[in-house]
């Protein structure tokens, strides 16, 4: 794809706001859902019930990273995904991509293709239509959407937030699918590890509790089905599939489980905590049998069986930062995911490793880096797409007179002198 | 999805529809001249601007399967294939490499007990900044010029074929071989390139710097092979290559080295079918000692004395000089004859020539203005006196006396200073200078010829002018008495005298007999070159052998020096001035003088010193101003140019540095890139900054295709 077809399709977009006589003229439009809705994290909550697997002596257990040999031998592929707004008078856009990348085999490809033009075709829209009134506005272009992933009209009251994670999770389904088709014709897939960022099932609340818009219940239903049916056809090519969390701030997936007794007399009183407040406490209080200096430090895996989701195995690691560094930051904590069929036909083990969190870190300490490596560049790919696709619909935007927001003028302002000054 | 119908409906619209053809164009030029390797970024800004530079990207797949690609090496060259038409030669300037984990920001973990080693994590593009040098059109009808012009983002950039580099860096293709294109990573296209310095560039003089061992001698060796290796029998050789030696290195220059370096890329490259030349023509400096040596030794003298002496000098010359590196060379006979009134002595061996011409100066042929520039740091009174006092003694006399005469002459009268115009004041010169003729003359005849003959010794006539030394003492002792000058001038005047004749080499004066006595002889110019130039050799003007002699060749070696550069100067003028149709009116001559500081030495010390190396200076600098328009260039060698006169690196158009300190070069003028490098080059390596090229550049040489022994130590 040439970036010329980008640069139609932001035109198209720009100029049905322009011919949209009826667009409110004014300050920024504050969308009631926003108001109402606050935005619900990309995390389990609602009807979750989770179970420890395995128990350990201790709450944290010291592992062994993979060795580079692993690393090497496997195919890792991280997929990332990223959304962004531009706000118009007259409505809000969302831009999204998707990225995926390979530590070999040469996988690296984006959707939409701003940098190199490698990589399927994906059948994924990059910009979803948000009306700031109750005007239609059409726009006859494959890569546009004015719906969700359900088939419903965005409307104004659509929580923006939400559409940004609809389209990032809707993306990256597409993409697991054309690595679905990919690997179905590969000798190699059963060697392949697919690290996705984010939970590798996303439940949202509104999904488990069934309460929240329609639309919004519609759109996480069809996406969790979409997402169901592609890990079941990765599962079939032999690859193996994780996610990984890196914003476990909300999570209470342990503080759900029933911890034994031991761990209690360790942590304090669990009940209440979140995940993240007993893994700290953990780590300060040394629960975990005395190790080798900055080795990873892992939770027991735990089952997660949600309301109308599939279950999953899900387990924590935290790798500390190197200590020479003269201000010792935070360790870094991620929660790694994998389907429980998967977890469970392995035995809990890749390459001999405690699984989930070997899938993390056969693509991040075992090739030297403290973040998986294939999705740190998965995700810079993503960002730069969408700051691409952002900039350009807004320098279109201004270019054609579309009245845009102030704080989008500010945003922008602010980045062009961040660039200046790079 | 479908992507559109044909073009893109935007470019159209645009009017830019030509876009899509004119980069496959450039696409497909770029494979014509040379192997793509990478594009211009797409992701840096491209600005073309004096000292600017250009992101280059190389894919990783190209980057890890070129070995010996350019890529990989600093100062190497590249070409941008420009869409518009042009093509740019380009320098790597820097090359940037990143492991996959620096280019997305990771953080290295505390888990130090892994080995982090991931070979796909250096499977990523390197960018090299590239600095644009020069550009011509695609078709390469324009001649190169600087690189100006803007450049495309996602022009291809090729690794280009040696033509297409010489091409674009405009080198001459006539010329002297300095040796093959390189940079500091090393030979460029495995040192197929020639880098040929024209002859315009040496008649405007040339400094080669470089320090002991850098191979400066090599260079200068390697040169004259090369440009002696195309002489074709019957055919006069140009230009004629002259070589001020200290060390004795470039009589060696007719030999085959030890072992020919056939394994040296460089030979391999440009250096094939060069040979050393047949022969060379050596001027062979003669003292005063050296000649009584030989008539002490020798016994019989032939018809022909100074012929005689001659052989004699030169057989010492093979036994001291060439047979302890020449197998062989002492068995040939040195067969002596003249031409144009000039004496010769040659000598074969195997399928060799060496003629040597026997030298002394004799200023007794020279204008007075041209023997006081021999005396650099001569005061202006003391010129004048000796240039007026000579001149009259011309005018009264028909002939100059000889230097020494005069020195004795200016002792006597000085001796007698103050009793001029008393009655016996004649008298009293003739018996001074008897006893100083006595003090003078008789040093200089072989014992076995005095044999107690002292008075008719003393009697004895010069043959050239047929009058007896103490005749000419007086004489001119007469004459300084007309004069009156003062006591200090003709001090300073004697000192700066005895300073020349001392070297032994400056008018010579010897007797078989003692009937008689004879003067050393100067041949000239003319002689030198035309015989050099038919039989294809090369002129070494060997000071060395002065040592051979038992005597120094710093003071009597630039006396030596000064005298056969101004010579020369004179000779080519006056050649002009005739309008001369001989043919050697039209030769160019190049000397080299290696070792320059100790002959044009930087200004230092106490005023007369500084005068001195003044005039000096002044000297070389007429030479090299003349020199250009009369055919004469000067190629100054040197370790330390620090020692060496400003003027020098001033006059020198062409500047060749090789491995130098830093600290010597801050009065050369360089890019301060090539003064980054210089320090640390390779031997054989240079830096080669010249008005024939359009830009700085770097070659090297193979080692020495001809004979290379350090015979200075």
């Amino acid at each position: 794809m040439r970036l010329s077809r980008l640069v139609g399709l932001a035109r198209k977009v720009v100029e049905a706001q322009k011919n949209n006589e009826s667009a409110p003229q004014g300050p920024s439009i504050l969308r009631l859902d926003d108001l109402l809705e606050l935005r619900a994290p990309a995390e389990d909550l609602g009807d979750v019930e989770s179970s420890l697997l395995e128990y350990y002596p201790k709450i944290l257990l010291p592992v062994t990273s993979p060795k580079p040999e692993n690393s090497q031998s496997r195919i890792i592929i991280g997929v990332d995904s990223s959304s962004r707004l531009v706000e118009l008078q007259s409505a809000t856009l969302v831009v999204s991509s998707v990225s995926v990348s390979s530590n070999k085999r040469g996988l690296s490809w984006d959707w939409p293709p701003v940098f190199n033009g490698l990589g399927p075709s994906l059948d994924e829209p990059v910009v979803r239509i948000l009306p700031n009134d109750d005007s239609q506005v059409e726009v006859d272009d494959p890569l546009v959407t004015l719906v969700n992933p359900a088939g419903y009209q965005y409307d104004p009251d659509y929580n923006q937030y939400q559409a940004m994670d609809e389209a990032r999770v809707s993306a990256e389904n597409k993409a697991l699918e054309a690595l679905a088709e990919i690997l179905e014709s590969k000798p190699w897939s059963d060697r392949a590890v697919i690290l996705v960022d984010g939970p590798v099932y996303l439940v949202p609340g509104v999904l488990g509790s069934g309460q929240g818009r329609l639309e919004y219940v519609e759109a996480w239903r069809r996406l969790l089905r979409e997402r169901v049916r592609i890990i079941e056809r990765l599962a079939s090519t032999g690859a193996r599939i994780y996610g990984v969390v890196k914003r476990v701030e909300k999570a209470r997936i342990l503080g759900r489980a029933k911890l034994p007794g031991g761990y209690q007399r360790c942590l304090g009183d669990t009940r209440g905590r979140s995940d993240l407040s007993l893994l700290s406490r953990a780590l300060s209080a040394r629960c975990y049998q005395s190790s080798q200096r900055g080795k990873p430090l892992a939770s027991p895996p735990a089952l997660v069986r949600s309301r109308g989701g599939p279950s999953k195995v899900a387990q924590y690691v935290i790798l500390p930062q190197p200590w020479h560094l003269p201000k010792p930051g935070a360790s870094v904590y991620y929660r790694v995911e994998e389907p429980y069929e998967q977890w469970s036909s392995s035995n809990g083990r890749l390459d001999g490793y405690r699984s989930p969190v070997a899938g993390v870190l056969v693509d991040s300490i075992a090739r030297g880096s403290l973040e998986p490596v294939t999705i740190r560049w998965s995700d810079r790919r993503a960002r730069e797409t969408t700051r691409y696709l952002r900039s350009l619909l807004l320098r279109m935007a201004l270019r054609e007179g579309v009245p845009v927001t102030y704080g989008e003028l500010v945003e922008e302002a602010v980045e062009a002198w961040q660039r200046a000054v790079a | 999805m479908a992507e559109g119908r044909g073009l893109d409906d935007y470019m159209i619209e645009e009017g830019l529809s030509r876009l899509p053809e004119l980069l496959r164009r450039a696409d497909e030029k770029a494979g014509e001249l040379g192997i793509m390797v990478g594009r211009v970024s797409r992701f840096h800004e491209i600005r073309v601007s004096p000292g600017g530079r250009i992101a280059v990207e190389v894919d990783p797949e190209t980057y890890f399967s070129h070995t010996g690609s350019p890529v990989h090496r600093v100062g190497d060259y590249l070409v941008i294939v420009d869409p518009k038409e042009r093509l740019v030669l380009a320098r790597i300037a820097e090359i940037s490499r990143s492991d996959l984990l620096s280019l997305v920001g990771s953080h290295a973990p505390a888990d130090m007990s892994l080995a982090y080693t991931d070979p796909s994590s250096i499977a990523t593009k390197a960018i090299l900044f590239v600095e644009p040098v020069m550009e011509r059109d695609w078709e390469g009808v324009e001649n190169p010029r600087p690189a100006t012009t803007s450049i495309e983002p996602q022009s291809p950039v090729i690794d280009p074929k040696p033509e297409v580099v010489q091409g674009l860096l405009g080198l001459p293709e006539e010329g002297i071989l300095l040796g093959a294109l390189a940079t500091p990573a090393g030979l460029v296209k495995n040192g197929r390139i020639r880098v040929l310095l024209p002859g315009k560039a040496l008649l405007q003089h040339v400094l080669i710097i470089g320090t002991t061992g850098s191979g400066k001698t090599t260079l200068l060796k390697n040169m004259a092979a090369y440009a002696y290796s195309a002489w074709a029998p019957d055919s006069p050789h140009e230009p004629v290559m002259v070589f001020i030696d200290l060390n004795d290195d470039f009589i060696q220059l007719p030999f085959d080295p030890e072992e020919y370096p056939r394994d040296d890329p460089v030979y391999q490259a440009v250096y094939q079918g060069v040979k050393p030349p047949h022969g060379v023509l050596v001027v062979l400096p003669v003292t005063e000692d050296a000649v009584r040596s030989a008539l002490e030794d020798a016994g019989k003298v032939g018809e022909d004395p100074w012929c005689s002496i001659a052989e004699y000098l030169v057989a010492k010359h093979v036994e001291e000089s060439l047979a302890p590196i020449i197998p062989g060379i002492e068995e040939a006979r040195p067969r002596s004859y003249r031409r144009r009134g000039a004496c010769l002595v040659e000598i074969r061996v195997n399928d060799k020539i060496i003629v040597y011409s026997p030298y002394t100066v004799n200023t007794t042929s020279s204008p007075s203005s041209i023997v006081s520039r021999l005396m650099p740091g001569l005061t202006t009174l003391a010129r004048e006196v000796f240039n007026r006092t000579r001149e009259r003694f011309l005018r009264k006399y028909k002939f100059y006396p000889p230097l020494s005469l005069i020195a004795v002459g200016i002792a006597a009268y000085l001796s007698l200073r103050g009793q001029q115009g008393q009655g016996d004041y004649y008298n009293k010169i003739e018996k001074i200078v008897e006893i100083l003729a006595n003090d003078f003359l008789l040093p200089r005849i072989p014992a076995r010829i005095i044999r107690g003959n002292i008075e008719g010794i003393l009697a004895a006539s010069i043959k050239e002018f047929n009058k007896a030394p103490t005749d000419i003492i007086t004489d001119y002792a007469k004459l300084l008495s007309e004069y009156k000058p003062s006591y200090r001038t003709l001090e300073a005047l004697y000192r700066r005298i005895l300073g020349l004749t001392d070297t032994g080499a400056v008018d010579v004066l010897y007797s078989i007999d003692g009937s008689r006595l004879l003067l050393g002889e100067e041949p000239g110019w003319g002689v030198l070159v035309e015989t050099a130039s038919s039989l294809g050799v090369p002129i070494v003007i060997d000071l060395a052998a002065l040592r051979v002699w038992g005597g120094d060749p710093g003071d009597a070696g630039r006396v030596i020096a000064y005298r056969l550069l101004e010579r020369l100067k004179a000779w080519k003028h006056e050649l002009w001035a005739r309008r001369s149709r001989s043919g050697l009116a039209g030769k160019r001559i190049v000397v080299v003088i290696d070792e320059a500081h100790q002959f044009f030495p930087q200004e230092r010390g106490e005023r007369d010193e500084k005068e001195e190396s003044r005039q000096v200076a002044g000297m070389i600098s007429r030479i090299a101003r003349l020199g250009r328009a009369r055919g004469i260039g000067l190629v100054f060698a040197t370790h330390s140019p620090k020692d060496l006169h400003d003027i020098i690196v001033q006059l020198a158009n062409t500047k060749i540095v090789l491995r130098t300190e830093r600290s010597q070069l801050e009065s050369v003028d360089l890019p301060g890139d090539a003064k980054h490098y210089i320090p640390r080059l390779p031997d054989r390596y240079m830096v080669v900054s010249s008005f024939a090229f359009r830009d700085y550049l770097m070659a090297a040489t193979a080692p020495p295709v001809v004979l290379h022994y350090d015979l200075s130590r």
